[in-house]
């Protein structure tokens, strides 16, 4: 049935959200949503990137809307909203369609959590094993974590003494990944100073904890070093090391995040599969000043990667329960029985069906059980060499 | 899917090439760097090349597709024109400025109608309310002209761009100009520059992150480049 996986898309990914959700709920997160047709101006407001690629529509009083492109956004401003009656620290999951302006994925399937008044290492650790931990739920065997910094980048630029333009530039060539243009702002700078900012480039894989001294002399100061190794020693609690390490050239795509951050890549497909990090200036751009961290994971890539590993939830056993249509009665009550047991149960009707048209129509049906008139399961063995 | 899994675990790295003009520079290129072999012998039309020995695939595709491929992951590694990056807007890494392939992406117009006008921009507001701008590059148009304040309407066309002004389908095109023949024999003029293009060698983010091979490739290819100090420029 090659059309099988496209119909039942929507359900491997429940099937994916289920397992997910349990791990929220054991980390103490309660789950939310937020109007798929949101304000233009808390889009504005929270000075998201995700602004140039939303969808954006006009309603009958005038007031521009927009598709929601993403949830950090109007979950902030729900929270700014309601500061007294959302205590905090307020943990919230959530999962969420997304519209974006792209030729490829103009719709898309996120889950993600937000920690709303949580400051300092433990919080930031917080979402980084929540991530690792949602992912190893949803199926899938190895991931890689990149661990980043976005004071590595600021600070760097300021120890080279770069003014602000010529930093925004590299800020924004990196984000892009222009690293042409990168080498071209570097290749401005004297050979010592060029030297120091090459663990901006990607070339060099993530730095393991007692590599970190290399950020230090290429200008990191103290407070993002200490920051930086104190996420670390809380990271090492929740995940194995030889799957995380810190990458100094990781540039989030939104550009609220104001402190420590990760992604999350499947080696096996090549995928980003999520990704997050702290950004308390977004509370105070809604009226409220607190700390706040989060992350988000692409459903569509936990998938494709879990798939790979062959981590569908099996179903239960499919009945079919096959009856005269005088016996309807005994058929259907038969059938409520069985499904009160847990099967899943298809009921029909044949004139007289015997057993040989029984089991072949229960074949077809895909069952694993037929059950004729009597009430006697009988097994149905697939034929050999048929091809799910 | 299984493919990509397949390449991924026996480490071979797969590169996008280019088919036409710069299908030749580009293969110099990688034997230069020892990504191929200096007297590798191609196959006519063949799409796929495997070089198991330097564990090198070699996918030949349309250079509008090269982003396409590496930024799904189909190909780790891709070279292309800088004009088919930012026309696509696609998130892979652009390494390496390699050089050749050099040409210029610039908007003309025919010249008996722009020649009376002291700067482009005039000539741009001359012509009504929408400036019509027939090109292969759609997104970069509409780029370009906003930077101005000036409204376009992109009419996207494959090809033989230059033909459009002529019966009245556009007032200018955005086109590649290299040495200047095509637009002279149409009558036309450039009237700015909108960006300088060259060969640029691209990378998957992702694979940039996971996969040790390719980082080291990339790195030690750097310091070849900048060694030599000539050739590809940063």
């Amino acid at each position: 049935m090659p059309d099988m996986h496209e119909m039942t898309r929507a359900e491997t990914r429940r099937d994916v959200e289920a397992r997910m959700r349990a791990v929220f709920r054991r980390w103490g997160y309660r789950e939310t949503d937020a109007p798929v047709l949101m304000d233009y101006e808390t889009l504005r407001t929270a000075g998201s990137t995700a602004e140039d690629v939303a969808y954006k529509l006009v309603d009958e009083g005038g007031r521009i809307l927009v598709l929601r492109p993403e949830m950090t956004a109007p979950i902030v401003s729900m929270a700014a909203r309601r500061r007294v009656e959302w205590q905090r620290p307020l943990r919230v999951c959530y999962f969420s369609r997304l519209f974006r302006r792209s030729e490829s994925d103009r719709e898309f399937f996120q889950a993600g959590a937000e920690l709303l008044g949580g400051a300092g290492a433990v919080a930031d650790a917080e979402m980084v094993g929540l991530c690792c931990e949602v992912l190893v739920a949803s199926g899938i065997e190895r991931y890689q974590v990149n661990l980043g910094h976005t004071g590595v980048l600021t600070d760097i630029s300021s120890s080279l003494g770069l003014e602000h333009n010529r930093a925004e530039q590299l800020r924004t060539s990196l984000a892009q990944r222009d690293i042409v243009a990168v080498e071209g702002i570097l290749s401005r700078l004297g050979p010592v100073d060029a030297q120091r900012a090459e663990v901006l480039l990607p070339y060099r894989g993530a730095l393991a904890p007692d590599e970190l001294d290399s950020l230090a002399s290429a200008g990191v100061g103290d407070r993002v070093m200490d920051e930086i190794a104190a996420l670390f020693d809380w990271v090492l609690q929740v995940a194995p090391a030889e799957d995380i390490g810190f990458d100094p050239s990781l540039v989030r795509q939104l550009d609220y995040y104001t402190g420590p951050v990760f992604e999350v890549y499947c080696p096996d497909t090549g995928d980003l599969l999520g990704g997050g990090g702290r950004y308390d200036g977004l509370m105070g751009r809604f009226g409220v000043e607190e700390p706040a961290t989060g992350f988000a994971v692409d459903l569509h890539a936990v998938q494709s990667a879990a798939a790979m590993n062959g981590a569908a939830e099996p179903l239960e056993p499919l009945c079919l329960v096959l009856v005269p249509s005088e016996s309807s009665h005994q058929g259907a009550d038969l059938a409520r029985k069985l499904r009160a047991n847990g099967f899943r149960v298809i009921l029909e009707t044949a004139a007289s069906p015997t057993e040989e048209a029984g089991i072949a129509r229960a074949r077809c049906r895909g069952a694993d059980y037929l059950y004729l008139e009597d009430g006697q399961p009988r097994e149905v063995s697939p034929v050999a060499g048929e091809v799910e | 899917m299984l493919f990509r899994n397949e390449a991924a675990s026996k480490d071979l790295v797969n590169i996008a090439l280019p088919k036409g003009r710069l299908e030749f520079p580009s293969r110099q290129f990688l034997a230069e760097v020892g990504l191929a072999r200096e007297d590798a012998d191609w196959p006519d039309r063949a799409l796929v090349q495997h070089d198991p020995i330097l564990g090198v695939r070699y996918l030949l595709v349309r250079p509008s597709d090269v982003v396409t491929y590496v930024s799904e992951g189909a190909a780790d590694v891709g070279i292309v024109g800088k004009d088919v990056i930012m026309e696509a807007d696609l998130s892979v890494y652009e390494v390496l400025d390699l050089g050749f392939g050099e040409c210029r992406l610039g908007v003309a117009a025919p010249s008996r109608v722009s020649a009376d006008y002291p700067c482009p921009e005039d000539f741009y507001r001359s012509r009504g309310d929408m400036l019509r701008v027939a090109t292969k590059y759609p997104n970069i148009a509409e780029r370009h002209f906003s930077h101005l304040g000036l409204p376009v309407r992109a009419i996207p066309l494959r090809g033989s761009v230059e033909l459009a002004p002529m019966v009245g389908l556009a007032d200018v095109i955005v086109d590649l100009v290299s040495t200047g023949k095509t637009l002279e024999t149409n009558e036309m003029v450039l009237l700015e520059e909108v960006a300088r293009i060259t060969a640029r060698l691209i990378v998957n983010p992702v694979s940039m992150k996971v996969r040790p091979r390719i980082t080291n490739l990339l790195g030690d290819i750097r310091s070849q480049k900048k060694s030599e100090g000539g050739g590809a420029r940063a």
